[in-house]
């Protein structure tokens, strides 16, 4: 195996129109800027692409870019970003997936692949270190995502494709790369859209090197040793999978119940990590290399399945008050071929639900009744009926068309993930600044206010200033590229965060936010892209890089017209409280936004002034 | 002095710290505690006093080790966890 030291930097472009394909070479100076993963894919998309365009349309882009760390022997290192306008919102959508493309399309010699243009008939794309092959897909047109893969690679190669739905272009579609998915804001729609059914990498011909060895493998070390001494990451998740939330979730009152009008329910337990690994005997079923091991498989009426990820049992499971988790198992393998978002999908099976029940139309589909849902599954990721069509754009549309917006669980198009945000004021914030929409993974200070105990959760105190850090870490992250779930280990097991009691440390965050924040050491991600890349960073611009690819992310949306009008939640979460909370508690939202944008450097529009643009090195587009 | 009932439920592996054997995820750990008891007495009858950052809910609110427990409480107690 040949050797590649630190990052080739080099990106085929491809054009489905032409089938012509280019090779970008990507400077050091956006790479110090942008970092890698979701910075430089937002950046490549920026250079190429004009506002106002249709995510459907031709013009628009789709680029996969693995990780700095990916290739390497760094703990986590699977993931791959993948960057495009969304069809289901119309702005940017960012996406993090843990499948074999990336490191194939990595260890293929390839730093990025972007995908321009729109193929004449279905096609699939082959790649390795030389190159790129187009090929006849009409005879995999109509395939789940699951079967093309298994037709067109094997264990040498790592694939991408989507299904179905993606094909039919349902707007939340998604790419699925073994049994992992570009989940959110319909990536499969858009590769439908341009006849694309998949791409095969077949790498392993380099083999990725740091540029510092021995300092590479001294931060190594740490990062391996937090993970394994971190009580969340080498006991909660590798025992429960992310369904660990189930339980504390039902506890604090933030578990989506009927369509999110309440927070608890006395069956929840039913579907938490704790039950689920007794009833169907989980085992590990991960990305790779991971060493946290919380993705599960488990036996459900004799059939192996993955066990549904927490996002998808609370909104598939819980939030339509169905407790079955062999039903939940098998709607959420239904979607996983046809290649379509679980939380979208469950989502609007909701809101179809109460709309049902409030009589704005008429539909089989009741709550804690699993009758229907598998034909509404099909009919939306086939689009086989004419409501299934009309479902397979989401809640947004569904309820400008029949009302019941105050009710349509979203933000900005883009349908909430599993946390309820009247119990956690900071989740709230969070869902309505968001780049993408009501997306969990852009900051998280749920875990703070709920399963850290560390901020208190009914208060407006401190949320703007851990939303605003938190969404820059998480843009370094997901640009270096590791998984998310590492912050906990490299934060919480970093000497000072250990040593102060938690109480103390809840006190300093809450009452001194910004020394807080002054004080958290993030220098595992910064040591672990500059000993791979060679590139020397300080703390301060290496986070600040993170803030830069929050902002142009940002900045890309104002371009599109987002603004303060859209950095809101549905209105049940303003107005209504939840069923069970006494005091029924609503979001705040205005005056952590307000403060917000303050710490952002927007202005009360929510519009990144010039100054920090200008500050950030965001060349502007008129 | 009439005792109150009260009932613990235990997540994330923390029932196998106190050392409860047949614990049921459904029903929980029922405890009589005397009147006044506080949630930190609670703790250490558990042998949870020593096991890490560990959470308490009761009624959807997070709840002090300092709060005094009252009649048919449902406490919910877990470890950091976190993402999804």
């Amino acid at each position: 195996m040949e050797e590649l030291v630190g990052t080739s930097n080099k990106v085929l472009e491809v054009d489905l129109s032409t089938q012509k394909v280019a090779i970008y070479t990507i400077t050091d100076k956006d790479r110090k800027l942008y970092i890698g993963g979701k910075g430089l894919g937002l950046k490549l998309f920026y250079d190429r692409v004009k506002p106002g365009i249709d995510p459907l349309g031709e013009e628009n882009i789709i680029a996969f870019l693995p990780g700095v760390i990916m290739g390497t022997s760094a703990p986590n290192s699977g993931r791959f970003s993948a960057v495009s306008k969304s069809p289901l919102t119309g702005i940017m959508n960012t996406s993090s997936c843990g499948g074999p493309f990336g490191l194939h399309l990595k260890t293929a010699g390839w730093d990025g692949l972007i995908i321009k243009g729109k193929s004449e008939k279905p096609t699939y794309l082959t790649l390795d270190k030389d190159g790129v092959k187009f090929n006849d897909a009409s005879d995999l047109w109509g395939m789940s995502s699951i079967e093309t893969q298994d037709k067109i690679s094997d264990k040498k190669s790592g694939a991408l494709a989507i299904g179905q739905a993606g094909e039919k272009q349902v707007l939340f579609a998604n790419i699925v790369s073994g049994e992992r998915f570009l989940g959110r804001g319909g990536m499969g729609a858009v590769m439908g859209s341009k006849n694309l059914k998949a791409i095969v990498a077949t790498g392993k011909t380099y083999k990725i090197i740091p540029k510092n060895l021995k300092a590479f493998n001294k931060i190594k070390k740490r990062s391996a040793s937090n993970i394994k001494t971190n009580k969340m990451t080498s006991d909660t998740y590798t025992k429960y999978g992310t369904n660990a939330n189930a339980n504390p979730s039902n506890a604090a009152g933030i578990l989506p119940i009927r369509n999110f009008s309440d927070g608890q329910h006395e069956e929840a337990y039913k579907l938490s990590g704790e039950a689920l690994k007794e009833k169907h005997s989980t085992k590990h079923h991960i990305c790779k290399p991971c060493s946290i091991l919380c993705g599960k498989q488990g036996t459900f009426e004799g059939v192996k399945r993955p066990v549904p990820e927490f996002e998808t049992i609370g909104l598939m499971g819980t939030n339509l008050e169905i407790f079955d988790s062999n039903l939940i198992a098998k709607w959420n393998w239904i979607c996983s071929e046809l290649g379509m978002d679980t939380i979208s999908t469950g989502a609007i099976l909701s809101w179809v639900m109460e709309a049902t029940e409030k009589g704005l139309l008429k539909s089989n589909l009741k709550f804690g009744n699993p009758e229907g849902i598998e034909d509404a599954i099909y009919d939306m990721g086939l689009k086989r009926t004419e409501f299934g069509e009309e479902m397979s754009r989401g809640t947004r549309w569904l309820s400008k068309k029949y009302g019941g917006e105050d009710y349509a669980i979203h933000v900005k198009g883009m349908e909430m993930a599993a946390y309820e945000p009247r119990g956690a004021w900071g989740q709230g914030l969070n869902y309505a600044t968001a780049n993408r929409g009501a997306c969990h993974l852009s900051a998280y200070p749920v875990a703070m206010e709920i399963y850290f105990n560390l901020l208190p959760a009914y208060t407006t105190r401190a949320k703007a200033h851990f939303v605003d850090f938190q969404e820059n870490l998480t843009c370094i992250v997901n640009s270096v590229h590791t998984c998310q779930f590492t912050m906990f280990a490299y934060i919480f097991e970093s000497p000072l965060t250990k040593m102060t009691p938690n109480y103390l440390l809840g006190k300093l965050m809450t009452y001194l936010p910004s020394v807080a924040i002054f004080l958290i050491d993030f220098g595992v991600y910064k040591k672990l892209w500059s000993t791979i890349s060679g590139i020397k960073i300080s703390s301060s611009a290496f986070i600040k890089a993170g803030e830069r690819i929050h902002v142009l992310e940002r900045y890309m949306n104002t371009l599109e017209g987002i603004s303060r009008k859209d950095d809101t939640l549905p209105g049940r979460m303003l107005k209504e409280g939840r069923k069970s909370d006494p005091k029924k508690r609503v979001v705040p939202l205005k005056p952590m936004l307000d403060k917000y944008y303050k710490l952002k450097g927007f202005d009360k529009n929510g519009i990144p002034k010039p100054k920090l643009l200008k500050k950030l090195s965001i060349v502007t587009k008129k | 002095m009439k005792k109150l009932n009260i009932t613990i439920k235990l997540f994330s592996g923390l029932e196998n710290d106190a050392k409860l054997t047949n614990y049921n995820l459904a029903k929980g750990y029922k405890l009589q505690i005397k009147p006044r008891t506080r949630l930190r007495t609670v703790i250490k009858i558990l042998n949870l006093n020593k096991k890490g950052t560990i959470t308490f809910y009761r009624d959807g609110d997070r709840l002090s080790k300092w709060s005094k427990l009252k009649d048919g409480d449902l406490i919910s107690c877990f470890r950091p966890t976190g993402g999804g």
